[in-house]
């Protein structure tokens, strides 16, 4: 087995050698199996080995970094002559402080990340596996056409800086997808975009249930209308929920937006946003989770947080550059995105309320149900103008049809401030835990309202 | 010997029985990006890639495989590793794909840059990221955020096939200078980009006024502060070469990608000869145009490129085809360059270059005119398309309100989504002022070896629609 440490304290100290004051270095290791299928048939299949060598260098506060495809130790040095070579050449940063330090808080130990059973999965078996998922979708309408694929992920990484961060995680990953549509005539067709992950085999996938369950979403998109513009509530369903908030939260809450000045959370810690009830927190220390880690991408140990309380904001997330120009410790939120490190969250959890969401539905008189697609927050504005996907038009407590080509206008602060209702019943998908809420007052656009 | 010749001699060994088809792409690339942040170089970065993709058809199964590595030994065990996944996968296929084996290239595509990337020193490319940056910091108190990012990359492939196609040399380059400013007043926070790219070599970023494209770019975060929140429900829309471009692209592009015919997920599928656009309406989508970030010579199969007609006069002509999606939709259809792979670690598959629409005949001021009450929209900020329903969205950095054929109040995010049939056929006035790279930036799309970023434009002249779903808050 390689030694990705070692490798890694190879390149720290020829790093040192050459005069780095800070050095990182990143080394990773992984093989990947994938499985496609086009137009309800399997169609092709790949095997990769996918490694990848990082050194971030700083002489004083000037950065070099550098990036390879390669893990062989000639090319760790290079990479680090390289990253060397560049810091030597840029001017001083003098936002940065330093790489992230050895922390005061002890690494949590999280289990079931990496299932051996995973790794040697046998090809066969795998498109087996696929095959059901074809017959989940065909099996709901004889019109679905299912594509997709399914990922057999296996990585183990390891980093090392000179301040004495040493940290190694290994994942085991089965992920598939399924994009399904239904389509019954160039005007009447639905469609549906579904995935599912698992790190263990114990808690494998249900293949025939995803492919079942995109065909049946794409199937409710049937005979979809436009919605009638107009001001009314919406309700998102559990998943909706969970991955809205998450896109407006994180982005607020990242420390680099806020040391930017460009987060719509800048200097609102402990101002009331929203509902009383709600409470959100991270946690990457669940068993198994898809997101769980030990330590972020820099190798700080990672902690639970909590964000909202009574509808209070109460943190930002950091990574080392943000949480030492703002004066705080990390919060281990790391995340490295081809070389440049942004906090991001974890697994977000919403505690449930006091209402129940099929009731929600029940009450509404006219509004819009969203179910099973989060609202993408687009840039840095608080405003959001996006499309519905998967919304359903509902009157006197009964959805009447799907939506089609309907868009939905407000902002996050009235988002935020207009949460109504949060179910108590919760769904955790994906190791996110989220209730169903209901907001009072958004613009939908769609057909002229006459 | 060279990797072409070594490839050739591996492929060479591969009996008949053994795959319909295989071909061996090396590729290289070395990439500088360079980021300015709030008066600070926030990063200096070199990345190097360096490997060999390697795909085998059998029995109408496709089977990929991907080697960091140009050495023989490794790339030889990574096709038997195609091989044997092609295999595995043709024991399950439903659907069979197909390569016509009479098509076959050769050809070579040496990088000759107008200004060659290594004729500038490090320290000036810094200065020039840290000026550009500055420039656009310091024209307003009220830029509360600024960065601008410098990328040169320079990448190469040569591909054989047991077709016989060689490709000696096929390099890319890709040069841009993208700076984003945000603008904030109290909870008002308003983010513009723009940016400048080529294929060429750096004479297009040299060239620049830097002072005068800042003070723009700064001068545009700053109106949207005095800006009103776009209105919402069913307008007429103008819409500027930028989001005609990202329209195109998405709504339209996308549903014309071969690979999508072919799984039938595409809402073009079957419509060839069909008048789907307004008769003033053509779409073309062209590679072979010098310079622009979607331009290229040679697609990642060694498929010399072309203009390739979309639409013409309202009437769908072609798709956008690699070597399998022609060939598998037979008589008619012929590859025609679209088959674009991100890296080694890709397989490729069919992609857009520069899609754009074609000019019209009417002035800025004549679509307002048609147009008379509703929105225009400049600026694209993004968007996605579901080409199986032909349902899409993008979103504008900024408009104006259009009220009795006359632009009036600045308005800020607003989105607009439509039907791509529909949109096409409710388009009223198409502008004589083609602009062919108005958009540019990567595209997102996923196949078998996961997602990959493509540098792609998008333009056109200004157009006018009618009864376009637009949201905003009022």
């Amino acid at each position: 087995m390689t030694d990705l440490i070692g490798l890694a304290n190879l390149g720290v100290t020829k790093g040192e050698e050459l005069g780095a004051t800070q050095i990182e270095v990143l080394v990773s290791s992984g093989r990947k199996k994938s499985i496609a299928i086009d137009g309800n048939s399997i169609t092709g299949s790949q095997e990769q080995s996918n490694n990848l060598t990082q050194a971030r260098v700083y002489i004083g506060n000037q950065l070099g970094l550098a990036t390879s495809t390669s893990i062989r130790e000639d090319a760790i040095i290079s990479v680090v002559e390289k990253a060397i070579s560049l810091a030597k050449y840029a001017p001083p940063n003098e936002h940065f402080k330093s790489l992230a330090e050895p922390s005061i808080r002890e690494h949590q130990k999280v289990e079931g990340m990496y299932d051996y059973r995973i790794e040697e999965l046998e090809t066969q078996l795998v498109m087996d596996k696929v095959e059901m998922l074809i017959n989940g979708a065909t099996e709901v309408h004889e019109k679905a056409n299912v594509s997709g694929k399914l990922d057999v992920d296996t990585r183990k990484t390891g980093i090392v800086n000179s301040l004495g961060i040493s940290a190694n995680q290994e994942y085991t990953l089965l992920f598939s997808n399924a994009w399904t549509s239904i389509n019954l005539s160039s005007d009447n067709a639905g469609s549906s975009y579904d995935w599912a992950m698992t790190r263990n085999l114990d808690d494998d996938i249900d293949y025939h249930a995803l492919g079942k369950k995109g065909a049946e979403a794409a199937k409710s998109q049937l005979h979809a209308k436009m919605a009638p513009s107009s001001t009314v509530p919406v309700i998102m369903d559990h998943v909706t929920t969970s991955s809205t908030l998450k896109s407006m939260i994180e982005s607020g809450v990242s420390g680099f937006n806020v040391m930017a000045g460009t987060s719509y959370f800048s200097d609102k810690i402990g101002d009331q946003l929203s509902n009383t009830q709600l409470k959100v927190w991270d946690d990457p220390h669940i068993q198994q989770g898809i997101n769980s880690k030990i330590y972020d991408d820099e190798g700080v140990p990672t902690t639970k947080l909590t964000l909202f309380e009574e509808g209070i904001l109460k943190s930002y997330i950091t990574d080392s550059y943000s949480a030492n120009y703002l004066g705080l410790e990390s919060s281990g939120h790391a995340r490295n995105f081809n070389g440049t490190f942004y906090p991001t969250l974890h697994q977000m959890q919403i505690e449930g309320g006091t209402d129940n969401y099929q009731q929600m539905i029940e009450d509404m008189r006219r509004g819009v149900v969203i179910k099973n697609r989060g609202l993408i927050v687009w840039g840095e504005s608080p405003e959001i103008s996006v499309k519905i996907d998967q919304g359903f038009w509902v009157e006197n407590g009964e959805i009447q049809f799907p939506l089609k080509n309907s868009m939905l206008g407000t902002n996050i602060y009235d988002f935020l401030k207009n949460i109504s209702a949060i179910s108590k019943d919760t769904v955790t998908e994906f190791n996110n835990k989220s209730p169903a809420i209901r907001i009072e007052d958004i613009s939908i656009a769609g057909e002229s309202s006459s | 010997m060279s990797l072409v010749d070594r490839g050739r001699i591996i492929l060479d060994t591969l009996n008949p029985s053994d795959v319909q088809f295989a071909d061996i792409r090396y590729y290289s690339s070395n990439e500088l990006n360079i980021v300015a942040h709030k008066a600070q170089i926030e990063k200096i970065q070199s990345t190097e890639l360096e490997g060999t993709a390697i795909r085998a058809l059998y029995n109408g199964a496709w089977g990929f495989a991907s080697v960091a590595s140009h050495e023989n030994a490794e790339v030889k065990e990574a096709l038997k590793t195609a091989i044997k996944m092609a295999k595995f996968t043709s024991t399950k296929i439903k659907r069979k794909a197909i390569i016509d084996n009479d098509v076959a290239f050769e050809g070579k595509n040496e990088f000759k840059p107008d200004i060659n990337p290594n004729d500038l020193s490090l320290d000036e490319k810094v200065e020039l990221t840290r000026n550009a940056e500055k420039l656009l910091r310091l024209h307003d108190d009220r830029i509360i955020d600024s960065s601008v990012r410098y990328t040169e990359k320079v990448q190469h492939e040569r591909i054989v096939n047991t077709n016989g196609t060689i490709l000696m040399t096929n390099d890319l380059g890709k040069f841009s200078l993208s700076s984003t400013a945000t603008a904030r007043s109290g909870d008002i926070i308003q983010e513009v980009w723009d940016s400048t790219t080529t294929n060429a070599g750096l004479k297009k970023i040299l060239d620049l006024n830097l002072e005068e494209q800042m003070t723009d770019l700064g001068a545009r975060a700053i109106k949207l502060l005095d800006s009103v929140p776009s209105p919402s429900g069913r307008l007429n829309v103008v819409l500027d070469p930028s989001i005609v471009g990202v329209y195109i692209h998405e709504a339209f592009g996308h549903a014309a990608e071969g690979d999508d015919i072919v799984a039938g997920r595409s809402v073009l599928a079957g419509k060839i000869g069909k008048e789907l656009a307004h008769p003033k309406v053509s779409v073309y989508d062209d590679p072979s145009i010098e310079g622009l970030f979607g331009s290229y010579k040679y697609d990642s199969e060694g498929t010399p490129t072309r203009k390739r007609v979309i639409i013409e006069d309202g009437i769908l002509e072609g798709y956008l085809h690699d070597l399998s999606s022609a060939a598998m939709l037979g008589e008619g259809h012929s590859p025609n360059a679209a088959g674009r792979a991100a890296d080694f670690r890709h397989m490729s598959m069919p992609r857009m270059g520069n899609t754009y629409i074609g000019n019209g005949e009417m002035t800025f001021d004549e679509l307002l005119e048609v147009a008379k009450d509703g929105v225009y929209l400049q600026h694209s900020m993004g968007g996605y398309v579901d080409p199986t329903i032909g349902e899409f969205f993008f979103t504008s950095q900024s408009g104006f309100m259009i009220e009795n054929g006359e632009l009036t109040k600045p308005i800020r995010n607003s989105g607009m989504s439509g039907l791509t049939l529909e949109v096409l056929r409710n388009t009223i006035g198409v502008g004589n002022d083609l602009r062919l790279d108005a958009f540019s930036g990567h595209c997102g799309k996923s196949n078998l070896t996961g997602y990959q970023p493509m540098q792609v434009s998008g333009g056109g002249p200004h157009l006018v629609a009618k009864d376009i779903v637009v949201g905003g808050r009022k």
